[in-house]
């Protein structure tokens, strides 16, 4: 007889947008990486703006369009605009039966996202369990932030450990904590970002503050011996001096992280920001001799630097 | 880094243009003239010696390993005896042929077209198997790129693996000959049996003479340079060298330096007595290890010396270059000849055997680069994870090498061969990935099998699609399939068809061998033959198995039957006239249609809506192939394995299901086909993984290729180390890496003068890229890279 313990948990479903397999920088060994569509953040320089929205969507790439028109008169919803404006879209009346991606001939449309269950994901990510054992590898959930959907990704990080299949998170860290604190003893590996210490610069680039942010990352760090704390280096928003020793000055008298990985910006490119309706910024990658600088600032604090290349 | 020696050799090995020399079939020729009505075997002894005493004798600038198969430092040989029509219709465009190219004077020409033709014409093999050859067989065989065995009927056989540890090294040449001539002393010509066997020890008698006496001709000429060597070291070098080749191979080596000139001299014989490909080195790193260990011990080798010894011999075979048709240069492209080094691997009792000669070949290959010789490793789960990151390192430096083998299905289909358990555990490869042992007498690659045709002809009435003309099976029109099931069983029909012509071709070859070609000299060098006094042609080694058959297009044709399938026969949205049109069109406005079989689901992404279909088409082609036996009774055996094969095999095939166009190039082995594995490398292998290797003792190939900026730290090193063993942990037997970014590649065609050393994984070897078609080149650029994950 199983014991309660053991019971399954009741079924429970998440949007998903992507399950990446052989997934190798994000922790270690060979990963598949799991995410999660969602993020009450709103980073300008976010490289999945597709992962935002917390429901399965359709992109519109304009620069694919030919104006054939096919998709509309398949639109029960005539969420698609005829004539001049050939293929112009609106979200709002979209009900993302995806009927238009299947006649668009060149791929303008395509559906994002997916409500998958927790046994449907296990499925996919349990196909390369004899990859992870060779390589001590495992899952990685990202996202969007996965957070934002807390039994998701209890019953997925649970399901991982009853495989024996190492499992790290990928978050903004920001969500109450108090809401999902339990599910930190079910991750091997915590991945947490800390894109700037100045709230009022934070709320200006993200959409939100960060001080809950910081209050999360020295709890979980306090918690969770294996915190390492991701920094996007970004030239104009938080790649200079004073920002990084105030994040040296926190990182030392108030957590316990394991390390930081710097992750130098990379230009997204603009199409995926339309193709979701928003508007897109290009940024600066710091140069090398500008990332080694920071990185020294933090080493000197006597923080690791670690890297996952 | 090599010495400053190597990197000599290495540049003028790089600059020099491969040449044709004549001598070997001028010497060959001219004996046979005097042999008239002697036994087959005897003649041909007789026509090797005679090429040992008369070959000219080269000593190139600073050699240490000496003895080269004609005058120039990169050598063809022409073998007359197999084939001299092409070489009479090629030779005027060899040196512009687009495909491997050689360089051949206008008074070689003339010799060749005095001299050699007019004796062979009527005599040669191609000659008397084109006159042999089953009429409707021959209609699918002859260069038509369906079925080809052509490598069998104008060439040699090759595919041997010389036994070093208990032939040459323990009893040299010397002893052979003289076990001969004991022989003989107990021999009358009473019966049938011990005739043939007379002939065999007679035979083997002379060759072992013709070797002895060509080592000590480059004695002799060593001992001549010394005289006049200015350098004092050099000339020391020259006299030890006049040592050395006087007393090997005729008697076993004892030091290091002895061993590799054995291995060359034994090397260099095979391949002036048929100009063949797959003579293969073997287990290199355990028979010379003694060598190693011992000198070492001694303090008569030292780490580099032995390094240095190791890159000479590497040069040395890279040096003669196979001399073939462009017709057999499209199937093995670059120059390749197929000389296969295997080491790591178990010992014949089961322990590990990596030593430090296999980090050292390793090493030699990352120095060289050279294309020969092919390095395979053999990996189990007790291989140092130190060798498999040595591997992996090598891996990365982008030579296409080592080809990386699955230990134990390795011995699992030798075993299921007939090998004892011992014999299976001491394997090596042969060729490419045919798993071998050195006691086997067997044609590793004896006939490529177009699984695409057999597609086309069941989905075109039994006709080509770019000819027209009838190949296949009658068939009925295709429109009138009612069921998937229906579509599948013609295939199978065809292919079974294209499988018994193929046994046919084998077959009618191995009889023609027998009584035209046997090997005095190679059946030395294979145990069983001195034994029996019997020829390695006409069965005599210690195991003899069954001819390989190759299967072209596995993944091309499940992919194609994946969409017939689904698009017609479960969705219902086209029908097969439409899939028929379409292709007889090659696409040709009908986007939608093949926008819409694209994508269907491919082998290769661990869909099992595809993969079951690759399973069965190769277990069918397993049971089919095995259902046959050979010239001796052995059973055939199946294989999905590389060579550059695929690319003209797609040639000769329409369009196909799958939304591949016409004359494109299929799929190599058991790989994905290019471009469409785009999930991951893991489920591609894992799609891989499930054809039963080990059934397909011919060996499976699997090619994958990595985007270097994957590499390069320590860590993306060791998550490469686990991608291999987790895929050989699936059962999968082989993979292979080709670790050059598109760009690279695409550069490399603009300019070729700056990227001559650039190697790649063709298929089961490595070649330099610049040396392949520019058809071959496109195929590799397409093959799928993950660089972006
Ligand atoms: S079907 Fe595609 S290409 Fe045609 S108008 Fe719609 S979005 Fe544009
Ligand atoms: S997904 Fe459906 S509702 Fe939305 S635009 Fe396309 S056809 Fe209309
Ligand atoms: S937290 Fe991550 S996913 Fe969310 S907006 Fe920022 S970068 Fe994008």
């Amino acid at each position: 007889m199983p014991s309660s313990k053991e019971r399954p948990m009741k079924p429970c479903s998440g949007t998903i947008f992507q399950i990446q397999r052989w997934s190798i920088h994000d922790g270690e060994g060979v990963r598949s990486t799991v995410f999660l569509k969602g993020c009450p953040l709103r980073c300008k320089w976010c490289a999945n703006p597709e992962s935002w929205n917390g429901n399965p969507e359709v992109l519109f790439f304009q620069e694919k369009c030919t104006g054939c028109n096919r998709c509309v008169p398949v639109c029960g919803e005539g969420a698609i605009d005829p004539g001049e404006t050939a293929g112009r879209f609106s979200r709002e009346r979209c009900s993302c039966c995806a009927r238009c991606c299947e006649v668009c001939p060149t791929g303008a449309r395509k559906r994002i996202g997916a409500k998958v269950t927790v046994e449907d994901v296990l499925q996919v990510i349990r196909r390369d369990a004899v990859f992870y054992r060779e390589s001590g590898g495992g899952v990685t959930f990202s996202g969007g932030e996965p957070f934002a959907q807390p039994e998701f990704l209890r019953q997925l990080a649970a399901a991982c450990r009853r495989l024996g299949i190492d499992t790290a998170v990928e978050t903004s860290g920001y969500f109450d904590w108090e809401q999902v604190k339990d599910i930190f003893g079910l991750l091997d590996g915590v991945f947490v970002d800390i894109k700037h210490m100045d709230d009022e610069r934070h709320r200006q680039m993200t959409g939100v503050g960060n001080r809950g942010i910081l209050e999360n990352i020295a709890r979980i760090s306090l918690l969770h011996p294996n915190t390492i704390v991701r920094v996007p280096l970004i030239e104009e928003v938080n790649a200079h001096e004073q920002n990084i020793r105030a994040m040296g000055e926190f990182l030392k008298n108030h957590t316990r992280v394991k390390g930081v990985e710097f992750l130098p910006y990379h230009d997204f490119g603009e199409a995926k920001y339309r193709a979701v309706g928003a508007q897109g910024q290009a940024f600066t990658t710091p140069d090398g001799a500008k990332i080694a600088a920071m990185k020294e600032i933090i080493a000197a604090y006597g923080i690791d630097i670690v890297d996952f290349k | 880094m090599s010495s400053k020696r190597i990197e000599g050799f290495k540049k003028s090995y790089i600059d020099a243009k491969p040449s044709i020399s004549v001598h070997r079939a001028v010497a060959f020729t001219a004996s046979h003239r005097n042999t008239e009505g002697e036994a087959v075997i005897v003649r041909r002894a007789k026509a090797f010696q005679a090429v040992c005493e008369s070959l000219p004798v080269t000593i190139f600038d600073g050699e240490l390993i000496v003895g080269s198969a004609g005058e120039f430092l990169k050598t063809g040989v022409i073998c007359p005896e197999y084939s001299w029509k092409w070489v009479e219709e090629e030779m005027d465009s060899f040196a512009s042929r687009d495909q491997d190219p050689y360089r051949l004077d206008e008074a070689a020409k003339a010799i060749l077209r005095e001299k050699i033709f007019p004796y062979w014409r009527g005599k040669s093999l191609e000659e008397n198997f084109l006159a042999r050859i089953h009429p409707e067989t021959a209609k699918i065989l002859i260069d038509t790129g369906i079925i080809d065995n052509d490598s069998k009927w104008r060439n040699a056989v090759g595919e041997i693996t010389a036994d070093y540890q208990d032939i040459i090294f323990r009893k040299g040449f010397g002893g052979l000959k003289r076990e001969a001539l004991e022989q003989l002393q107990s021999l009358e010509p009473v019966s049938a049996e011990a005739l043939e066997k007379l002939d065999f020890y007679n035979a083997a008698v002379l060759v072992c003479e013709g070797i002895i006496i060509l080592a000590r001709r480059y004695a002799d000429k060593a001992a001549e340079l010394a005289r006049t060597e200015p350098d004092a070291s050099r000339k020391q070098e020259l006299l030890e060298i006049a040592r050395i080749c006087r007393k090997v191979p005729e008697h076993p080596p004892e030091s290091f330096h002895e061993a590799v000139q054995t291995v060359w001299f034994t090397q260099l014989g095979s391949i002036l007595s048929e100009n063949s490909l797959a003579l293969n080195l073997g287990r290199f790193d355990q028979y010379m290890y003694p060598y190693y260990a011992g000198g070492l011990k001694a303090g008569a080798v030292t780490p580099a010396a032995a390094q240095e010894l190791i890159e000479a011999l590497w040069i040395k075979l890279s040096e003669w270059v196979w001399a073939i048709s462009s017709n057999t240069a499209k199937f093995f492209a670059g120059y390749n000849s197929f000389q296969n080094l295997t080491v790591g691997g178990r010992t014949r009792d089961g322990r590990d055997a990596t030593n430090e000669l296999s980090y050292m070949c390793l090493q030699a290959t990352e120095n060289v680069k050279t294309h020969q010789p092919g390095l395979s490793v053999r990996i189990h789960p007790d291989s140092p994870e130190e060798f498999l990151l040595a591997v992996c390192r090598l891996i990365r430096a982008g030579t296409g090498f080592p080809a990386v083998h699955n230990d134990r299905v390795g011995s699992e289909m030798l075993l299921a061969e007939g090998l004892s358990p011992e014999d299976a555990r001491d394997w090596n490869n042969c060729g490419c990935v045919v798993p071998h042992f050195r006691k086997v007498g067997k044609w590793t690659s004896a006939v490529n099998i177009n699984l695409a045709a057999a597609l086309e002809y069941a989905l075109n009435r039994g006709e080509s699609r770019l000819t027209g003309k009838a190949m296949g099976l009658p068939e009925v029109p295709a429109a009138e399939f009612k069921s998937y099931e229906e579509v599948k069983a013609a295939f199978f029909r065809q292919l079974a068809y294209l499988i018994k012509h193929s046994v046919i071709g084998s077959v009618t070859a191995q009889r023609i061998h027998a009584e035209m070609v046997p090997r005095p000299y190679l059946s030395l060098l294979v145990d069983g033959c001195m034994e029996q006094g019997k020829d390695l042609s006409r069965g005599g080694a210690k195991y003899n198995l069954g001819p390989v058959l190759t299967g072209i297009g596995v993944a091309d044709s499940a992919n194609s039957l994946a969409a017939i399938r689904k698009l017609v026969f479960e969705d219902g949205k086209y029908t097969l006239e439409q899939m028929n049109k379409a292709l007889d069109a090659d696409w040709e406005g009908c986007g939608e249609l093949r926008q819409a079989v694209l994508a269907c689901p491919k082998y290769g992404n661990d869909d099992d809506y595809a993969d079951s279909i690759a399973v069965e088409i190769s277990d069918f082609y397993y049971r089919e192939v095995r259902s046959y036996k050979d010239y001796f009774g052995s059973s055939f055996t199946s294989a999905f394995m590389g060579i550059s094969n695929y690319i003209p095999a797609g040639s000769v095939i329409g369009a196909t299901p799958d939304g591949r166009k016409a004359k494109t190039p299929l799929t190599e082995g058991v790989s994905p086909h290019a471009g469409t594995d785009l999930t991951s490398p893991t489920a591609a292998m894992r799609s891989v993984a499930k054809i039963n290797h080990d059934v397909h003792s011919g060996g499976t190939l699997m090619n994958i290729k990595l985007a270097p900026e994957l590499l390069q730290s320590e860590r993306s090193l060791k998550n490469l180390a686990a991608l291999i063993r987790a895929y050989f942990a699936l059962g999968a037997f082989h993979v292979q890496f080709n670790v050059i970014s598109a760009a690279t590649l695409r550069k490399a065609q603009e300019q070729p003068e700056e990227y001559r050393d650039l190697l790649v994984r063709v298929a089961g070897y490595s070649t330099q890229f610049v040396n392949l078609s520019r058809e071959a080149q496109n195929a590799i650029i397409e093959r799928t890279t993950y660089e972006t994950l």
